[in-house]
């Protein structure tokens, strides 16, 4: 095969044994890979209604065709599973430099099931895969298992392994791979923790072969030119990172403070990427094959948060900035080093925390379960908590379970900012309406990334949208949602369609595979993986009434700021969109849609909801 | 009314905030080219004279596409933000 | 000629969209194991050096070749490995201190950076300019001219 290596490891880790399949290049032509790929094998094989920490659901990881060539930004892998966080499908998306590294040793996709008896890592090596006991690195960082693996197996390997709060358990856990990325959202770490399986190492001297190295070159050297041309991707994005944008979202009201209580932060100037690289901004980095170098190499060179690593990105900036009303670069920073270190999503973890706050505040919450007062605007609480989250310890244990299940416990879930259960990122859908209908509609719950219509409603790309307006926004985050699903499946990263499209992806899936896609083929690819989302998600359980928002963002208008006065037009929104999506009025998929994507999957539950 | 610059912009103008007296986003605009010279109008506008598509300039947080754009009235105690092109995620 | 690869390592990003490029345009798949050169990533010490043949004047690689296989290119002034000559004994690998020469497992032979006959692909697709094909008798006037201009700011601030 071409672009995909052809090959998928399968590791059942209860037995300890594996087993090399070949990849149906049916299976691959119509879900291209990584998140397409992953999600199709895992809805073909694990039953809708499984526990998430059950053995019997599974875990895989899966790159795209594109993932170790020199497609633009060719980095990317999705770690597949049923999220314990929200009971949905999740296909968590992460850099650096693991992914390419998985195929030059020979797999397109990792299958992995069962549970191991005892603490086991991963060694997969020009087509080999052995299953090593890890016991030594059981409650060690991400960072220190890196170091320690290194050592054990190869200088030149990349690592992609959990922390102590994958090992326990912790809600919103992730996969950190090369120690400063991340398969972040869901709670994907907490399914490896599940499986005592603590890292995958990979090391490859194999090549990926491409059907058309000519024509590759070609459609690669134009996509290159697009993204050198275009100031986001050129000179905004490498100078300043995704922190560029907080200056931004708050100048449009949007960014939320505070647990979503209004959408401007007095303080954020003072977290903001101009600051970062004034203060603690040491270098740019990419990650593999990436000309953008969105990554901040960063420092806090002395004080109590002292630290080094990399970020915070946009999204931490808020969750542990504004969304807590915390105002310090440091103390943000060293909260977001933790995250790294300790293996968790610093989304989850600072909307959990500004959440609980608010139950505080509002004497829901009681003291002697807090431990300590818990108040908005405090960089040493945060701080504390953020290393405390990652062992379960103290407080920690309760903002492990995630915003959602805290305030239910707590009485009041409707304070949580979450959509099924996942917290919302940085931008307040009041101001930007359309980004509010793709977190109700999101198939991993509240997320941005899946359908980032913010880049027209605020950065006017590819053009000026106003974000007030419910109008057509069912449409764009449609739009949004396949292209999306096909850059996610090809092993690019999201951040290349600021500068290319579908057509400079089609163009180098081509070339790359032999296999003839056009952007009509790959956007039908996306729509098609949108799609199985949805229905394993229904036969999960997942009904329309999930498809919503937090009362908050329905019915308590903002405070101030250019959107002041306004809530998410939702019920203006979400009916076009079932209908432009080809479900009926519950949001299910219709036969003839099925039909028309060439999906003929069936929930394998003996209780399928799945009419 | 208050000029909020970012991003980019400050490499220019070593500055995010400056004062300046218009009446309508075009005058501030070109009070601004007076204060910073030639360097800012050459990252402003492109070669017809137009602010360059990928700018997005706000009055009190809203785009001026949506108001009256350049023609665009200020008062007193206004807020105008330049935003260069940049993004996130 | 006189053009030479300058490395610039401080405005590597560590991409190693280089070593992509390379290994597509020598073996039409991609594969930083074949690739002419490599970046070296120290992540913890924030340190990124693209390590590439330096074409010496006098090349140990040629200096050690039992068979006469390794040659100087008139035109672009490259060092190379004649691949009908080279017997794979793979001394030149031993030879050099930079690590250039890379083994070739289909042939059994080796094979080093050509330049690209003059339009290194590497140079071509590097975005920060961390890979530079670039006059020589210029190279060192140039890079004075950088270190001053950094230097100005800083300077003028101080001299008040």
């Amino acid at each position: 095969m071409y672009g995909w290596i052809g090959k998928i490891g399968r590791v059942d880790l209860s037995r300890g044994i594996v087993t090399v399949e070949d990849l149906d290049p049916m299976v691959a032509r119509e879900y291209v890979g990584a998140r397409g790929l992953g999600t199709k094998l895992f809805c073909d094989e694990v039953d809708p209604q499984v526990d998430p920490y059950a053995p019997e659901n599974k875990l895989i990881f899966a790159t795209g065709p594109l993932t170790g060539t020199a497609a633009i930004s060719g980095a990317r892998y999705n770690v597949v599973t049923k999220s314990p966080l929200t009971g949905a499908v999740a296909a968590s998306n992460s850099g650096g430099y693991f992914g390419p590294e998985l195929k030059f040793a020979g797999f397109d996709a990792l299958i992995i099931e069962g549970k191991a008896p005892s603490p086991v890592y991963l060694w997969v090596e020009n087509g080999r895969i052995e299953v090593r006991p890890a016991g030594h690195l059981w409650g060690k960082t991400t960072h220190e298992t890196e170091d320690i693996l290194h050592a054990e197996t190869d200088p030149e390997a990349k690592i992609a392994s959990i922390g102590p709060a994958g090992e326990s358990l912790v809600k919103f856990a992730c996969v950190v791979n090369d120690k400063h990325r991340g398969a972040g959202r869901s709670g994907v770490g907490a399914v490896m923790g599940s499986k005592n399986l603590k890292a995958v190492a990979a090391r490859g001297t194999g090549g990926i072969k491409v059907a058309d190295p000519a024509g590759f070159r070609e459609a690669m050297r134009d996509a290159f030119e697009k993204t050198k041309a275009h100031p986001v991707t050129s000179t905004g994005l490498p100078t300043y990172g995704t922190a560029v944008l907080v200056n931004i979202i708050n100048a449009h009201g949007i960014f939320p403070t505070r647990n979503f209580q209004t959408g401007v932060f007095p303080g954020a100037e003072r977290i903001s990427g101009e600051a970062m690289a004034e203060r603690t901004l040491v270098r740019k980095k990419a990650c593999f094959a990436c000309p953008i170098a969105c990554g901040r190499v960063t420092r806090v060179k002395s004080g109590k948060y002292q630290g080094a690593g990399e970020g915070p990105e946009y999204e931490p900036l808020f969750s542990l900035g504004s969304d807590c009303g915390v105002d310090d670069l440091e103390a943000v920073t060293k909260a977001n080093y933790y995250a790294n270190e300790l293996g968790y999503d610093p989304i989850s973890f600072g909307a959990t925390l500004a959440c609980a706050i608010e139950l505080y505040e509002r004497g829901y919450l009681p003291k002697d379960d807090a431990g300590v007062p818990l108040r908005w605007g405090d960089g040493d609480l945060l701080v504390e908590m953020a290393r405390k989250v990652g062992y379960r310890e103290g407080f920690g244990d309760f903002l492990a379970e995630g915003s959602y299940r805290l305030a239910e416990k707590y009485g009041h879930p409707e304070l949580s900012m979450s959509t099924k259960k996942q917290e919302y990122p940085a931008y307040d859908p009041r101001g930007a309406q359309a980004i509010g209908l793709n977190y109700a509609t999101s198939n991993r719950g509240g997320c941005h990334v899946r359908g980032y219509t913010i880049s027209p409603e605020i950065l006017g790309v590819p053009e000026k949208l106003d974000p007030l307006t419910t109008e057509n926004k069912a449409a764009w985050d449609k739009a949004f949602q396949d292209v999306t699903a096909l850059v996610d499946s090809s092993g690019m990263c999201l951040f290349t369609t600021f500068a290319l499209g579908a057509p400079e992806v089609a163009a180098m899936l081509a070339a790359a595979t032999g296999v003839a896609y056009t952007v009509e083929s790959g956007l039908l690819a996306g729509e098609r993986i949108w799609n199985l989302e949805r229905l394993f998600n229904l036969a999960a359980g997942f009904t329309a009434a999930d498809d919503t928002l937090a009362p908050r963002l329905l019915a308590e208008a903002l405070p101030e700021g250019p959107a002041k006065g306004k809530v998410v037009g939702l019920a203006e929104m979400l009916p076009e969109y079932y209908r432009l999506r080809g479900w009926d009025a519950e949001g299910v998929p219709t036969p003839e849609t099925l039909e028309r994507l060439g999906i003929t999957w069936k929930s394998s539950s003996s209780r399928s909801s799945v009419a | 009314m208050e000029v909020q610059l970012f991003s980019l912009l400050r490499r220019l103008t070593k500055t995010g905030t400056v004062e300046v007296q218009a009446g309508t986003v075009k005058e501030a605009l070109a009070a601004l080219v007076e204060r910073f010279g030639p360097a800012l109008a050459a990252e402003l506008f492109d070669a017809s004279g137009e602010v360059k598509p990928l700018y997005n300039l706000l009055l009190n947080g809203r785009n001026i596409a949506y108001l009256s754009g350049l023609d665009t009235p200020l008062a007193e105690g206004d807020t105008l933000t330049i935003i260069p092109p940049a993004a996130g995620g | 000629m006189g053009k030479y690869l300058k490395v610039n390592h401080e405005k590597c990003t560590a991409c190693r969209r280089c070593e992509l490029v390379c290994s597509l345009k020598r073996s039409g798949e991609f594969n930083p194991a074949k690739a002419c050169l490599s970046v070296a990533t120290f992540l913890d010490d924030d340190f990124y050096f693209p390590v590439t043949c330096q074409h010496c004047e006098e090349p140990l690689c040629q200096k050690v070749c039992p068979a006469g296989a390794v040659v100087r290119n008139e035109v672009t002034g490259a060092v190379e490995i004649d691949q009908d000559r080279c017997i794979g004994c793979k001394m030149c690998i031993m030879a050099c201190p930079f690590g250039a020469p890379v083994s070739v497992p289909e042939t059994g032979k080796v094979t080093k950076c050509d330049l690209c006959q003059g339009e290194p692909e590497c140079v071509s697709f590097c975005q920060w300019g961390a890979l530079e094909y670039v006059e020589a008798d210029r190279a060192a006037v140039a890079k004075r001219r950088e270190v001053a201009r950094r230097l100005m700011d800083v300077l003028r601030e101080v001299a008040g």
